[in-house]
C-alpha cells in the first residue's frame, strides 16, 4: 500500500514538475520510470519465452520468477526438459548464485556473465535484471510525442553496460517504457524491446508482452508474463541458497 | 538379481509416484529424465571401449514441507559379453546390461526448528567451491568409472542436516556404512605393479580386499561444515571424519614359483582412517570470480605393507601419519566476444596420498557458444607436473576438444576427443595410449 502511494506521489509531483517547469527534466521522468517499474514490494510470476529465429522456427522456455525489490530475484527453469529444475538466484552487490540439480551444489556466479545471452535469449542476463537506470544512465531528452518522451540514455563511465546507448520511448501515462533500442559498442542498432498488453495488476502496472528483436541476427524472443501476483509479502529467507536448491 | 532389483526399484517408485499422486495434501509429482547413447572408439587399438545406452529415470515428489528425489538409471551395454556357448542361452550376456539406484532420497523442510531442513537417504553431498577439483568434498567416494567424467562421486546412504542460524549454515553429514571408491573400466585398467627385491620377477598379482567391519565405530563417516558470506564472499570450514576411499596395501606375501626366482604376490588391501580439515571461498575480484580451497589430511596413524617372503618378514612404510595438504585455486571470465576461459591450480590429485607424493596440475577450459547457444565449443587442456625439476620425465599433458550441438530443444549432439601424452610413471602419462574419439546423444524429457 504504501508503495502504490508512493508511486502516485512521484506521479503527481512528476505532473506538477511538467507543468510548472518549462522544460523536462529527463532524469526525473527516467526516475519515475524506475519507480513504476521497482513499485511493487514484490512479484511472482511465469514467464514463458518463445525464441523465433531468421526461418521461422521456434524453441520455448518456461520459467517461475519471485522478485522482491530492485535487487532480489530467483529464477527457476521449468522447461526445456534438460535445464528443469535449474536456479539462479541475483542479491544485492551483484552477488548471484547457480544451482544445477545435476552437480548437487549451488555456485557463485561473476558479474562477467551480465552481458551473456540468458538461455540462448535476445535478452542478456543485465537486460533480465535492469531497473536501476538512473543510477547507471545518463538520460537526455531527444523528442517529445503527444504520448510519449523519447530519451537517450548513456552508459555512466563507471556502468558495467555492454551498450554504447539506449533510446526509450517513455510512455506519458503509464511511466512504462513502451519501446526500448539497444545500441552496440559500435553505435550501432542491435536490439528493439517493445512492451504490450500493460494491464492493473494489484493496482500496479504491468506489461504482460514483451518482445526483444535483434535486429543484426534477425531473431526475436517474446516473453509472456502470467499468473503475476504482486506484494505478498516473500520474506527475505526465500532468496537464500537454502530456498534456491528447492525445487 | 539386476532384473529383480530393477523390479522392485520401479515397483517402489511407481507405488511411490502413485501414493503421492493421489495423497490428500496434494504433493506434486514429476516424471523426467533422459536418454543417452555414448559411443567411444581407440584409434591406436582400432577398437570400441563404450558403447552404451543409458536410460535415466527421476521421480520427484513435493509439497510444501517435503521432497522426495530418486533417480535410476537403466545401462545397456552393446557389445556381448559372451565367452562359451552356454552363455549363448542366457540375454545377459548376449546384451549386458545392469541397473542402478543413483540416488533416492527424503528431505523434510523446517524439521523439529523452522530453520532445520533434513535429508535421508542415498545422496550426493557435494562440498567445495571449485569446478569439479575439489579437495574437500570427501563424504561421497570418487567415481572413475567413467574417465570423462573422473570428478563424478558416487551417492551414499547418509543422515544429512542443515540449520540456518542468521547468515550461518551449519550442515552435519552421518553416513552410516563404508563406500569404497569405484576404480577405472576395464578399458582403462592398468598392469598391476609391486616393487620387488632385486633378482625377482613377477608372474602374477592378485589381491583381497579387506572391508571395515559392518559397524558404526569402523564404518561411518562424519562431516560438519560451517559456512558465512563476508566481505561479499563466501566462506566455509569444515571437518570430515572418514576412511580414504581407495585402499592401501598392509600385507604382501611374495610367494616364489621357481628356482630362477620367478614369484607370485598376495596383496591385502585395507582403508585406513582419516582426519580432514578443510576450508573453501568463492567470490569475485571485479568481474572475474575466483575460488580456492584447502584441505589437511590427518592420516590416523602410519600404514606399513609386511611383506612376507620366505626369507622373512620385513615392513615398508605404506603411508606416513604426516599430514598433508591439498588446494586448488581457480578463476573464470568471460570476455566480450563471448569466450569464456576457466583456469584451476590443483595441489594433489584425489588419488595422491602422502606429504611426498601430492603432484601439481594446471587445468584450463576454453568455451565459446554460436548460434544462440545450440552450438558450443570447448577445449579443456591439463598438465600434469610430478617433479618441476624434471619436467621433462615427469610430465603429462592432456587435450579434451568436444563438440556440442543442440539443433532443437531437449537433443543434444556431442563429438569429442581425448588426447594424452607424456611420462608413464605419472597419473596421465600412464594412459598415454589410451586416445579417444567418442560421440553421444542425450534426449532429455
Amino acid at each position: 500500500m504504501f508503495n502504490r502511494l508512493k508511486q502516485l506521489l512521484s506521479c503527481l509531483i512528476l505532473i506538477g514538475s511538467v507543468s510548472v517547469a518549462s522544460a523536462v527534466d529527463p532524469v526525473q521522468i527516467l526516475q519515475s520510470v524506475e519507480d513504476t517499474l521497482n513499485a511493487p514490494e514484490d512479484r511472482e510470476a511465469l514467464l514463458t519465452m518463445q525464441l523465433i529465429d531468421k526461418k521461422g522456427e521456434t524453441k520455448n522456455r518456461e520459467l517461475t520468477l519471485l522478485q522482491k525489490g530492485p535487487d532480489k530475484r530467483l529464477i527457476r527453469f521449468l522447461s526445456p526438459a534438460d535445464v528443469k529444475g535449474v536456479g539462479f538466484l541475483v542479491l544485492e552487490d551483484d552477488m548471484m548464485y547457480l544451482y544445477m540439480p545435476a552437480f548437487a551444489k549451488v555456485r557463485r556466479i561473476a558479474s562477467h556473465v551480465k552481458n551473456e545471452n540468458f538461455m540462448g535469449t535476445d535478452f542478456t542476463y543485465d537486460d533480465m535484471a535492469q531497473n536501476d537506470y538512473v543510477e547507471d544512465y545518463t538520460p537526455t531528452l531527444q523528442e517529445e510525442t503527444d504520448q510519449h518522451y523519447i530519451l537517450e540514455l548513456v552508459p555512466k563511465p563507471d556502468s558495467e553496460i555492454d551498450y554504447s546507448k539506449l533510446v526509450m520511448w517513455v510512455n506519458k501515462e503509464t511511466r512504462l517504457p513502451d519501446k526500448v533500442e539497444f545500441y552496440d559498442r559500435s553505435g550501432r542498432l542491435l536490439k528493439v524491446m517493445t512492451q504490450t498488453d500493460t494491464k492493473r495488476i494489484d493496482g500496479y502496472l504491468t506489461p504482460q508482452h514483451i518482445e526483444m528483436e535483434d535486429v543484426q541476427d534477425n531473431h526475436k524472443t517474446t516473453m509472456d508474463l502470467k499468473n503475476v501476483v504482486h506484494d505478498q509479502n516473500i520474506p527475505d529467507k526465500r532468496f537464500t541458497q537454502r530456498y534456491l536448491k528447492r525445487f | 538379481m539386476n532384473h529383480i532389483s530393477t523390479s522392485i526399484a520401479a515397483l517402489l517408485l511407481g507405488g511411490l509416484a502413485l501414493l503421492l499422486g493421489t495423497h490428500p495434501v496434494g504433493a506434486v509429482v514429476d516424471v523426467s529424465g533422459n536418454l543417452k547413447a555414448d559411443s567411444r572408439w581407440r584409434p591406436d587399438d582400432e577398437r570400441y571401449t563404450r558403447n552404451e545406452t543409458r536410460l535415466a529415470l527421476k521421480l520427484d515428489a513435493r509439497s510444501t514441507k517435503t521432497f522426495f528425489h530418486a533417480e535410476s538409471r537403466l545401462r545397456y551395454f552393446a557389445y556381448p559379453e559372451v565367452s562359451n556357448s552356454a552363455q549363448l542361452r542366457d540375454t545377459d550376456w548376449i546384451q549386458p546390461w545392469r541397473h542402478e539406484l543413483y540416488e533416492a532420497y527424503a528431505d523434510v523442510y523446517g524439521f523439529l526448528l523452522d530453520n532445520v531442513d533434513l535429508r535421508v537417504g542415498k545422496q550426493r553431498i557435494a562440498w567445495g567451491t571449485a569446478d569439479k577439483m575439489n579437495v574437500v568434498d570427501n563424504l561421497n567416494p570418487d567415481d572413475f568409472e567413467d574417465i570423462l567424467d573422473f570428478t563424478e562421486k558416487i551417492p551414499t546412504l547418509g543422515l544429512r542436516m542443515d540449520y540456518y542460524p542468521g547468515e550461518f549454515t551449519v550442515t552435519g553429514v552421518i553416513i552410516p556404512v563404508f563406500t569404497p571408491a569405484r576404480s577405472l573400466s576395464s578399458s582403462w585398467e592398468v598392469t598391476p605393479a609391486f616393487p620387488l627385491p632385486q633378482g625377482l620377477a613377477l608372474r602374477t598379482l592378485d589381491d583381497n580386499v579387506h572391508l571395515p567391519e559392518n559397524r558404526p565405530r569402523d564404518a561411518a563417516n562424519l562431516g560438519i561444515r560451517i559456512q558465512k558470506p563476508f566481505l561479499n564472499y563466501d566462506w566455509s570450514l569444515s571437518y570430515v571424519y572418514s576412511r580414504d576411499e581407495w585402499a592401501l596395501p598392509t600385507r604382501a606375501e611374495i610367494l616364489p614359483v621357481d628356482t630362477l626366482g620367478t614369484t607370485d604376490v598376495h596383496l591385502t588391501l585395507e582403508y585406513p582412517r582419516q582426519h580432514i580439515i578443510g576450508a573453501d571461498m568463492a567470490g569475485t575480484i571485479g568481474d572475474v570470480g575466483v575460488w580456492a580451497e584447502g584441505a589437511m589430511f590427518f592420516p590416523e596413524e602410519e600404514i606399513y605393507t609386511h611383506v612376507i617372503s620366505p626369507s622373512g618378514t620385513q615392513s615398508q612404510l605404506a603411508l606416513d601419519d604426516e599430514p598433508y595438504f591439498k588446494f586448488v585455486v581457480g578463476g573464470d571470465y568471460t570476455f566480450t566476444n563471448g569466450l569464456y576461459v576457466n583456469a584451476q591450480y590443483m595441489h594433489g590429485f584425489f588419488t595422491d596420498r602422502g606429504v611426498d607424493n601430492l603432484e601439481d596440475y594446471f587445468l584450463i577450459a576454453l568455451e565459446k557458444k554460436f548460434i544462440r547457444d545450440e552450438l558450443k565449443v570447448r577445449m579443456t587442456m591439463a598438465a600434469e607436473i610430478a617433479d618441476f625439476e624434471d619436467t621433462g620425465d615427469n610430465s603429462a599433458y592432456f587435450g579434451g576438444p568436444e563438440l556440442t550441438y543442440s539443433p532443437v530443444d531437449d537433443f543434444e549432439f556431442v563429438i569429442g576427443g581425448l588426447l594424452l601424452e607424456g611420462d608413464a610413471s605419472t597419473q596421465f602419462g600412464q594412459f598415454n595410449n589410451n586416445d579417444e574419439i567418442y560421440f553421444q546423444m542425450t534426449f532429455s524429457f
